[in-house]
């Protein structure tokens, strides 16, 4: 299977950074097919959730306008080295797709 | 000083039942549902409203970090932030993009209000970044000159 996400988190100073690229075609539907002239169909992602040790951080909502393998990346306080950062995505076909850090 | 004293006990009445309020607003949108009314138009007044409703919103307090100038509009970096305190949610919208809201995150626990992302912009646009902290909502915007429109 493809790889899926690659995900770091480090922790300076008491904030977490975490960094985060999803691979995902995020098509908008608004684009046509070169060859045959049909559109194609939009597959992106619409749902992302953080987790710290299992608990939520942060959530999003995404339309068609984020970037082809999206890059995310966010802040928390009260992450402590060996912590475990779940990021969990959902597109508009349901599928999904996850990935994890140990923040060092 | 008898009214003074019922004041006072209206006063404090009050705010419990909008500390409650308060609460439930903050519950109800940490599990928000997708914001289809605001994705589905294809025109930025549309999709805004479709985000907030008449809701009013402030000037400021906002700060956007993106270039002036996006050489691929498919990929363009942006950074929000905000020194607001109880902040609900980041959203970020393009007004000149076929679907011009564009994501929006919700901030629990410890997470601090920020976001970098990217996004896509047809054309130059101003992007806009919405945030709703206390409850009141605050909004900045930002031009940005896309040379080579990304595909939206």
């Amino acid at each position: 299977m493809a790889e899926e996400m690659k995900v770091r988190a480090k922790v300076n100073n008491e904030i977490t950074t975490v960094k985060a690229i999803m691979y995902h075609t995020m098509e908008s539907g608004s684009r046509k097919d070169k060859e045959t002239g049909e559109l194609i169909p939009a597959h992106f992602i619409k749902e992302v959730k953080a987790e710290l040790n299992g608990e939520m951080i942060i959530s999003a909502d995404w339309g068609t306008g984020v970037s082809k393998n999206p890059y995310w990346s966010f802040e928390f306080e009260g992450g402590k080295p060996g912590d475990v950062v779940k990021i969990t995505w959902t597109d508009n076909k349901g599928e999904t797709g996850t990935g994890e850090a140990t923040i060092k | 000083m008898n009214i003074s004293k019922r004041k006072f006990i209206q006063g404090s009445l009050y705010s419990g039942v909008i500390a409650v309020l308060g609460k439930a607003t903050l519950l109800q949108s940490a599990f928000a549902e997708y914001p289809t009314a605001a994705f589905d138009e294809t025109e930025y007044e549309p999709a805004l409203k479709g985000l907030i409703g008449d809701a009013e919103m402030q000037e400021g307090n906002v700060t956007i970090n993106v270039p002036d100038i996006a050489e691929n509009g498919a990929t363009v970096p942006i950074k929000v932030s905000t020194d607001l305190d109880n902040v609900e949610w980041i959203s970020i919208l393009g007004d000149k993009n076929p679907r011009p809201w564009i994501s929006r995150f919700y901030f629990h626990g410890k997470s601090k209000p920020f976001v970098s992302t990217r996004i896509k912009l047809r054309e130059s646009s101003n992007v806009v970044a919405i945030v709703k902290a206390d409850g009141k909502l605050y909004i900045s915007k930002s031009a940005v000159k896309v040379t080579a429109g990304g595909c939206v």
